[in-house]
């Protein structure tokens, strides 16, 4: 259980305008040239996930409370790679991978969208870094969806049969 | 475990955080105006002229206060002078040679260059434009008001540390970048420079 689904569409507006450089970034710093699309790509298997109204084992009431931790400790310290993971984690709740695996690495490559990627390897060409993360993420969310698809199969064929 | 069952105190505490957060951003952060609005234009060694901020610039700096002058030291080739204050937006603040690399720029040197109010660092940057290869010297800081020094982590930690006690352990960190032009032949003496604005280093 965790919160309301109207509390959840608040936290996600709040998680919005505190990653409001996020949007200034992807149009300005090189190294973020790409990650719109990371970003978009990574949103993929939330879309998909929704969709299917798949269920998550992990547990909804701890992901609300470190997004809430995170946005408002993004105000108090002024670090916006908070407000980022803040945003990862509510958009999480409206749909995610199943099975602890999937999750795990669509969770990490959340990141490849994050400034700090580009921050912490900018000592790779602006383009080639672009690339390499797109590429990345496209290949986790295939995966995440991959999998999503798999672990609801015994149900489809369930439901048919 | 706290497990959020009942939805009116949830909905009270998350919108008191969301409030608490919006007032932590709004209200004044006790951080005084730039400590480098008052640099002077003219010396004995030295003139200054201001440039005006590129598009760009703007709204990469956000609000922050920036200085940024043309400056002529005797006998030296031109250098241009960025100082980002980050009181008013410590995001502002960056390593700067994350940007050169970003506008195309590789580091072909660098070095830490001992300056009067701590440490500086040196590079060397080449790019290749039009078939050509042009070479710039650049040498930057952060500054915490106490101390000069070349890491861009500590001064991400001094901003955030100032920013989480309302500037009462000191202000926000400001980021000083001198980069020669290319234009000339002649390298910058950078000692020579620093030497001539003594103002710079220990703000």
């Amino acid at each position: 259980m965790g919160f309301p689904p109207a509390l959840r569409l608040v936290l996600l507006a709040f998680a919005v305008y505190q990653s409001r450089d996020l949007a200034l970034a992807w149009r300005d710093a090189p190294y973020e040239r790409f990650s719109l699309i990371a970003f978009l790509l990574w949103v993929v298997p939330v879309i998909v996930a929704r969709w299917r109204k798949e269920r998550s084992e992990a547990s909804d009431s701890v992901v609300d409370g470190i997004a809430v931790v995170c946005l408002v400790a993004k105000s108090v310290t002024g670090l916006n790679l908070l407000a980022y993971i803040g945003l990862a984690l509510m958009l999480s709740r409206f749909g995610r991978p199943t099975g602890r695996g999937a999750l795990f690495v669509w969770s990490l490559g959340a990141f490849l969208w994050m400034p700090v990627t580009g921050w912490g390897l900018s000592t790779v060409d602006p383009a080639l870094l672009g690339w390499m993360r797109v590429t990345l993420v496209a290949l986790i969310s295939l995966g995440s969806c991959t999998a999503l698809r798999s672990e609801s199969m015994p149900l489809a064929e369930g439901r048919s049969a | 475990m706290w497990s959020f069952s009942k939805p009116a105190v949830t909905w009270t505490m998350v919108l008191v955080g969301i409030f608490a957060a919006i007032l932590w951003d709004v209200l004044p952060s006790g951080n005084g105006p730039s400590r480098f609005r008052d640099l002077p234009l003219h010396g004995t060694r030295f003139r200054m002229r201001n440039v005006p901020l590129t598009e760009t610039e703007k709204a990469t700096f956000g609000g922050a206060e920036v200085v940024k002058r043309l400056i002529r030291c005797e006998g030296q080739p031109a250098i241009l002078l960025t100082v980002v204050d980050g009181g008013k937006n410590n995001h502002a603040i960056h390593d700067p040679t994350y940007c050169l690399r970003g506008a195309g720029w590789t580091i072909v040197a660098e070095n830490p260059l001992p300056i009067p109010g701590g440490t500086a660092r040196w590079v060397r940057l080449k790019q290749r434009l039009a078939g050509a290869d042009r070479e710039i010297e650049a040498v930057y800081w952060f500054s915490n008001g106490r101390q000069c020094y070349d890491s861009s982590l500590r001064s991400w930690a001094d901003g955030v540390l100032a920013r989480v006690s309302r500037h009462r352990v000191g202000p926000s960190p400001a980021l000083v970048l001198m980069h020669s032009l290319g234009q000339e032949e002649q390298y910058p003496d950078w000692e020579a420079i620093l030497r001539s604005l003594p103002a710079l280093s220990r703000r």
